[in-house]
């Protein structure tokens, strides 16, 4: 008899999947912080595990003068790790939170953020500034300004359009997506080969070598907020994905739910991608591997998946910026780990979309 | 008797006026071009006189037929000396005058102009139209003259650097180059008046723009000649209609193949090394001519021996400097395949990317470039590359090179100076007196007043080689 893992896994272990599903659920939950711990290690400078904890403990009881002498360990520990760190944890959860949220409303599991054209947009604003070689924060701002319009043009056409609302959204988005896409495919393409074009590309595969403590502070806001929210509206996701009706009938106004869910989710998405580049798959992948191991009620899922995501691009990151001497584009990575992955969670899932 | 003196006095004085205007008429004929020339090649020389006297109505020549062991015996008449073993050093000194270039009018026959009265300046008289009539010659009309006598070939076979096996029919007379760097291998070989369309690379704002001009003043002409024409995409319209006899390109065009549907040979490069660079040269050399061709040998030569003297110096060079040559970014990194790091390490220095793969800039993060603390960072002039982005952010700040205020630009005349081009070797001497400020016997701009003269036909100012060497 030929029996799936996951029947082998349930015939190993003596649990019932619901018990199994709450284990899986609090590690998930807890992982992320011995991950960091271990990753602010790790790195091309190498650090004695004693001096990382003294420059993390100096940093919070004694932080040196800027002016002083400049001290290489402290600088690597708090100014590199630290912020990369952090970036690449709330990028992980925002993204992948996102991800959870969209394929929820849109009752989809094909769909991440990225369904409504925000990190097309976000590309084509940061190709715009990088084409005309303007600094990194005109390139941030305009990524996170490129990124709304995009959502808010696929919002208000789809508007223009009577029949099935959700549909015609996706549709939509899918064509703002495109539109924005072919921009940006035009700059590349006028781009100077020698200058802005390894620029521009090299931004659109992702990556957070660049990432200064300057850039956390608003990706530190909006993603706390953004997943304050998503905490609060955990329970009604599980209501939305059963359809327009059934919510309405349980006293929810879906059409304002949903509005307030993009729009969240917009903001979380276009400021991750404004720091990070465009990094595919988290939102897509993580959810279903949450899904996986913690079961579809978006009250465990919503929490698990931010913790997944985190974890995930956090364990990317660190492989991207220690493998080799140079940085590995992080696209290219969570497509390398994110497809088998992506593979085997539907080979072994047992619980998620049918 | 004092009456009669200055009766004389005054007629003479009158003669003299008098035949001023005809004196003046014969200074504005151009003179009659004496010139020594080798009987053995008798033929060809007379075919190449009565056709350039076709064209230029003007010239007139008087040329002595000798054999070769006594032709050089008396040149202190001459201003031109066609030869087939044309020394290096001329026996004949003037006091102030000049002795033009070696140049191979056949495979085996040269020709130099002289000038016994024109110090510096511009040449006058017969020594210009003998300097014209060499010009001439070693162009394509000229080649026609020795192509009809069956002395060149009616067309030449290389193999590009994309082993592709190109058959180019001779003459050529109009080139496009659609590559900004093979565009430069044209000039150093004296094609340039050949190019009708070509794409520069590098060459941005006016100053550059303008430098270009000086250079060659039919640079704005050729640069916007076709109106789309690079190494990603080229209109082939409207390179078809300037009648191009050559198409310099890329390996990596992939618009060429239907390029080849026009007929016309293209010639495919690939540079990131200095070999390929001399190789790529010495190409375009072969194809255009024999002078062309001699010339590219003489870059090659030129390129050599600056090379083999830095080499032979860093002899003495205890700690070679570790170097990082950034790119349009700070923790941008010139991989080990591209001719930047060759660079850095022919001018002495130890590239700290040097075994980063890829062909491509890489990016790195701090950690890695604490790790390997570079003493001198080089930063390119193209893109929104500056010192300020390194000396400005603390994060650079216990980096050696930065500490210790060796983040340094590289100079620019007109294009950069860090790509596969001729001008690269520029570039590396820049590189080597940086490295090694003092220590090295490189006298930059006397080598870069040279280079531009011998290889951009361009007397450099001495305002532009103090920039290009800064």
């Amino acid at each position: 008899m030929i029996r799936t893992l996951g029947q082998r896994m349930a015939v190993r272990l003596p649990f019932s999947v619901q018990q199994r599903q709450l284990v899986f659920y609090w590690l998930v939950l807890l992982a992320p912080l011995p991950l960091a711990i271990y990753a602010i290690g790790l790195g091309r400078y190498e650090i004695a595990p004693g001096e990382v904890i003294d420059a993390l403990v100096r940093m919070v009881v004694d932080p040196p003068d800027a002016a002083a002498a400049p001290d290489i360990v402290y600088n690597v520990v708090t100014r590199i790790r630290l912020p990369r760190i952090t970036a690449s944890l709330l990028i992980g959860a925002n993204l992948a939170v996102t991800g959870v949220a969209f394929q929820g409303i849109f009752r989809n599991p094909l769909v991440d953020s990225n369904i409504l054209g925000v990190t097309s947009g976000a590309g084509f604003g940061a190709a715009l500034m990088l084409l005309i070689s303007a600094g990194a924060g005109m390139v941030q701002l305009s990524a996170f300004g490129f990124g709304l319009l995009a959502v808010f043009l696929a919002y208000t056409v789809s508007r223009l359009y009577y029949s099935a609302p959700l549909l015609v959204l996706t549709l939509v988005g899918i064509l703002i997506g495109s539109f924005f896409g072919s921009l940006t495919s035009v700059l590349k393409y006028i781009a100077d080969p020698l200058d802005s074009l390894p620029a521009i590309t090299y931004w659109l595969m992702g990556s957070l070598a660049d990432v200064t403590m300057s850039d956390i502070p608003l990706l530190l806001i909006i993603s706390v907020v953004g997943m304050a929210f998503m905490w609060a509206v955990r329970w009604r996701l599980n209501v939305l994905s059963l359809g327009d009706h059934e919510a309405q009938a349980l006293g929810l106004n879906p059409t304002r739910l949903k509005l307030m869910i993009i729009l969240f989710s917009t903001l979380m998405t276009s400021v991750a991608v404004s720091v990070g580049g465009v990094i595919g798959w988290v939102g897509l992948v993580i959810p279903h591997a949450a899904r996986t191991l913690v079961g579809p009620d978006h009250q465990r899922l919503i929490p698990a998946t931010m913790a997944l995501g985190a974890s995930f691009l956090l364990v990317i990151d660190t492989l991207a910026r220690t493998l080799w001497s140079t940085e590995v584009p992080l696209g290219v990575f969570t497509g390398l780990v994110g497809v088998p992955l992506l593979l085997a969670i539907l080979r072994i899932n047992k619980t998620g979309w049918k | 008797m004092m009456k009669r003196s200055l009766l004389n006095l005054l007629l003479v004085a009158a003669l003299m006026v008098a035949a001023l205007p005809s004196v003046l008429a014969l200074a504005q004929e151009g003179a009659t071009v004496t010139a020594l020339v080798d009987e053995s090649a008798r033929e060809v020389v007379d075919a190449w006189i009565a056709a350039y006297s076709e064209q230029n109505p003007d010239a007139v020549f008087d040329v002595t037929y000798a054999p070769a062991d006594v032709l050089l015996d008396d040149l202190s008449a001459a201003q031109l000396v066609i030869t087939r073993d044309m020394p290096e050093d001329l026996p004949i000194e003037f006091e102030c005058g000049q002795i033009g270039p070696i140049r191979m009018l056949l495979p085996d026959l040269a020709g130099r102009y002289l000038s016994s009265v024109d110090c510096d300046g511009p040449l006058t008289g017969p020594a210009a139209s003998a300097a014209a009539f060499l010009e001439w010659v070693t162009g394509p009309d000229g080649q026609q003259v020795a192509i009809d006598l069956g002395l060149l070939p009616g067309e030449v076979t290389v193999t590009d650097q994309a082993g592709e096996t190109v058959t180019v029919p001779q003459p050529v007379r109009r080139v496009v180059s659609a590559y900004g760097v093979s565009t430069y291998f044209v000039y150093p070989v004296g094609g340039e008046d050949r190019l009708v369309a070509a794409t520069y690379l590098g060459i941005r704002g006016d100053e550059a723009v303008e430098a270009m001009t000086r250079i060659d003043p039919r640079f704005p002409e050729v640069a916007n000649a076709v109106s789309t024409l690079g190494q990603g995409e080229s209109n082939l319209e409207e390179i078809a209609a300037v009648q191009p006899d050559l198409l310099l390109a890329s390996r990596d065009s992939e618009w060429l193949s239907a390029a080849g549907e026009l007929g016309i040979p293209v010639l495919r490069f690939e540079g990131e090394t200095p070999e390929s660079l001399k190789e790529a040269v010495r190409l375009v050399g072969a194809v255009l001519g024999p002078d062309e061709a001699y010339r590219a040998e003489q870059f090659a030569e030129f390129y050599d021996e600056v090379l083999g003297s830095i080499q032979a110096q860093m002899a003495d060079i205890e700690n070679p400097k570790t170097v990082y040559f950034s790119g349009t970014q700070p923790l941008r990194v010139a991989s080990g395949g591209m001719y930047q790091t060759a660079m850095v390490e022919l001018a002495g220095g130890v590239s700290v990317s040097k075994d980063v793969p890829g062909a491509g800039w890489q990016d790195v993060n701090l950690e890695q470039v604490y790790n390997w603390n570079p003493e001198v960072i080089f930063v390119p002039t193209y893109g929104r590359a500056t010192t300020e982005a390194f000396t400005d952010d603390p994060q650079w700040a216990p980096v050696q090179a930065v500490a210790n205020g060796n983040v340094i630009q590289l100079p620019s005349l007109t294009g950069p100076l860090d790509t596969p081009a001729p001008d690269s070797i520029i570039g590396i001497i820049w590189m080597a007196n940086q490295l090694y400020p003092g220590e090295l016997d490189l006298d930059c701009e006397a080598l870069a007043a040279e280079f531009y003269a011998r290889f951009y036909d361009y007397d450099l100012t001495a305002e532009e080689a103090s920039s290009l060497c800064s």
